[in-house]
């Protein structure tokens, strides 16, 4: 035995059971950690997505109305506009009515209406705001629920539904393809509505942030 | 043919070769009855009685390890001479550790759909090896009957020390939880759930790992951070019936035990045996050590290093390796075990046979090895190998040569930014660096001083001293260098006299900053 396969020999050995060690390590993890299901897979990729993604409103039903809503960014925090004068500013997961700019009778009296808090926090999410979608969705994973309820179609799109936050009140649409939003349900004993959602332009998203969406 | 050579080297009577190698075909021919025991027993119960696959794994294995212990002491091991009670305890913590591998395996074959009896043949090949190391180099090991003396009297201190320090840990806990202090909101009812304090902190992170895998939600806090082994473990003991919370409380207590011991041990190593003595249970009274009875993985993590610091001093390698690859895989930490092992091996080189040489590069290579395989799984798992590294910064730390800077800012401005507990952290690196310097002077190996300064200084880097006062749980010359200082009897009783108290003032404080 040479002085160099003495020094060699047990360096090249000890190299190849390391490696086997490490194949070892990665064999007992994948089969003895419990993996993550097809649908938290898209959530997780879902919410990546929605980083990208600015919304500028959308179209609501809401008990039996239908009725527009525009959203756009102001002060780290979104504001909700709808058509019949009712304004929230959604911080984070927070939601606040404001007082209508241009107070007619009928626009005051929609103001009241929207401080209901279980209504106001539907306006807050029918009306597009993103960060609300990125809060459900991300407390929905964060507690390992399934977030994956279903598929649908929307407008000719195949769709996935998304249950977001711990009980799962509010339901975001997404693209199969892309999966970005494109819809939005809200659903309890008291309430249902819907809203189909309207994107920032493609070329528009990022100036989105301060002008146009949110 | 390596197992053949370790076999050679049996403390047992140091047999030659020809007799080591008949030796381990003893072992093996009754490893291969135990099989065939466990797989008949198994199916009898499995298919005659219809019992639950845990519980016929469980009684299964019981049996054929009994029936191995029988045959190993008779036929194998004939020329050893323990008294069956130690023999018999020894065999039985061997046979209850690889118990729990058995069910942590047997879980996994199962969930991939393999049948029940396919599970428990594959479980029980894979644990057979751990069964055979532990039953070689430590069940059937011949030992002086004065040594012997030493040692019991030694382990029956240290694990007096363990009970009364886990029964103050526990006991403040109740406490508090019973006086719903700080916050009684955060708390279930005692009745409801006891010890809940103990599951607080990263307890649910470790416990969110069980029970679902890896996951990173992106821009927030994922558990990634948190390594596998701990969780792991406690899906073995979940498999039998318990808790998860329960199971991670049993084996973070029971484990500390196992990591006083080997503390012992490997302190021993460096020091005359009653300085070892001290370190041991200067561990048990640690005021920071109420971490050890949490849903955390520290107890394992230091049991495992400390044990691959003892075999790679009697040059067991490969125990040595697959305990640091144990460390690893528990916390990161466990990384800096494979420097004295490497410096180990190095000093060995010379004088080793190709055998022992390969034993002893593989001893130092596989903590790094087992991160690999760790960070390869991370990679199919959540698409980042990096993943345990990068999770980390919505914790607010993460890597950088300015990461000193920001450390350094952050304890500056600690009072405005309301974080005064990071000096509770300041102050716990101030005295384990203390401490490291006196396991310096009083002999302890330089490999081991370099790795635990390593262990504390390198958070540093990452841009914050907090958490620094629980990473220094895992550097064993910390608790050599206070039994340098408690060699005068009355700093000893002053030292265990305040270590209880800050133990007792630590734990029932858990709620009020993470640790």
């Amino acid at each position: 035995v040479t002085p160099v396969t003495r020094t060699l020999g047990p360096v090249l050995a000890a190299l190849v059971a390391a490696g086997v060690l490490a194949g070892a390590c990665f064999g007992v993890l994948r089969a003895t950690l419990p993996r993550q299901s097809e649908g938290q897979r898209i959530a997780t990729r879902a919410l990546a997505q929605l980083d990208a993604w600015r919304s500028q409103g959308a179209i609501v039903t809401l008990g039996g109305r239908r009725i527009g809503a525009t959203c756009r960014a102001a002060r780290r925090s979104a504001l909700v506009t709808y058509t019949d004068g009712a304004r929230v500013l959604v911080r984070g997961r927070r939601a606040r009515a404001l007082r209508p700019l241009d107070s007619t009778p009928e626009r005051l009296l929609a103001t009241t209406r929207a401080a209901d808090p279980e209504l106001l926090s539907v306006r807050a999410v029918l009306g597009g705001s993103r960060s609300l979608y990125v809060a459900g969705l991300a407390v929905r994973l964060s507690v390992g629920g399934e977030p994956l309820l279903g598929r649908t179609v929307v407008d000719g799109v195949p769709a996935y539904v998304l249950g977001l936050g711990r009980h799962q009140l509010v339901r975001l649409i997404v693209s199969q393809r892309t999966l970005l939003p494109l819809a939005v349900r809200y659903s309890s004993a008291r309430l249902q509505g819907s809203a189909r959602l309207l994107a920032a332009p493609q070329g528009r998203r990022l100036a989105a942030v301060g002008s146009g969406g949110c | 043919l390596s197992q053949v050579a370790v076999t050679s080297e049996l403390p047992g009577g140091r047999p030659g070769r020809l007799e080591g190698t008949l030796r381990f075909g003893r072992f093996a021919a009754v490893g291969a009855s135990g099989y065939a025991v466990n797989l008949a027993v198994f199916a009898l119960l499995v298919h005659a009685l219809d019992l639950p696959s845990p519980a016929a794994a469980a009684a299964a294995f019981c049996i054929a390890l009994a029936n191995n212990y029988l045959w190993n002491r008779l036929w194998t091991f004939r020329d050893t001479t323990g008294s069956v009670r130690s023999q018999g305890t020894r065999f039985a913590v061997v046979s209850l550790v690889g118990l729990g591998f058995n069910l942590v395996l047997l879980s996994a074959f199962l969930s991939t759909g393999l049948g029940r009896l396919g599970s428990q043949a594959c479980a029980v090949a894979l644990v057979l090896p751990l069964n055979y190391l532990g039953n070689r180099h430590w069940t059937f090991a011949e030992r002086e009957a004065a040594g012997m003396r030493d040692r019991a009297q030694a382990y029956a201190s240290i694990a007096g020390w363990w009970a009364a320090s886990r029964a103050l840990v526990l006991a403040a806990a109740l406490v508090v939880q019973a006086l719903g202090w700080p916050r009684k909101s955060w708390y279930p009812s005692v009745f409801h759930e006891p010890l809940a304090l103990l599951r607080a902190w990263d307890g649910r992170w470790y416990l969110t790992v069980a029970e679902r895998g890896y996951f990173v939600v992106p821009r927030h806090q994922s558990d990634p951070a948190f390594f596998p082994l701990y969780p792991l473990l406690v899906n073995g003991l979940h498999v039998l019936g318990l808790g998860r919370i329960a199971a991670g409380l049993l084996l973070a207590n029971l484990a500390f035990l196992l990591g006083l011991v080997a503390l012992y041990e490997l302190a021993r190593t460096w020091l005359p045996e009653p300085d070892a003595r001290r370190t041991a249970i200067y561990a048990a009274l640690f005021p920071f050590g109420f971490v050890f009875s949490m849903v955390y993985p520290e107890s394992i993590v230091l049991a495992a290093m400390a044990f691959a610091g003892v075999f790679a001093a009697r040059r067991q390698w490969v125990a040595a390796g697959i305990c640091a690859a144990l460390a690893t895989l528990g916390r990161p930490e466990g990384l800096f075990v494979a420097l004295p092992l490497a410096m180990l091996a190095a000093r060995r080189w010379p004088q080793a046979s190709i055998g022992e040489r390969t034993r002893a590069l593989w001893g130092a290579l596989a903590a790094p090895a087992a991160l690999l395989g760790l960070a390869a799984y991370q990679r199919t798992a959540v698409g980042d190998p990096l993943a345990f590294s990068h999770a980390q910064r919505m914790w607010g730390r993460w890597f950088s040569i300015g990461g000193i800077h920001r450390t350094v800012t952050e304890l500056l401005h600690a009072p405005e930014l309301h974080r005064e507990w990071l000096y509770r952290d300041l102050t716990f690196l101030v005295g384990y660096l203390a401490c490291l310097y006196l396991a310096h002077r009083v002999g302890v190996p330089r490999s081991w001083v370099l790795a635990g300064a390593l262990v504390l200084l390198l958070p540093l880097w990452s841009g914050s001293v907090t958490s620094v006062a629980r990473f220094g749980l895992l550097v064993p010359p910390v608790y050599a260098g206070l039994a340098r200082l408690g060699r005068n009897r009355l700093v000893d009783w002053s030292l265990r006299a305040t270590a209880a108290g800050l133990l007792g003032v630590g734990s029932a404080t858990i709620l009020l900053h993470w640790p």
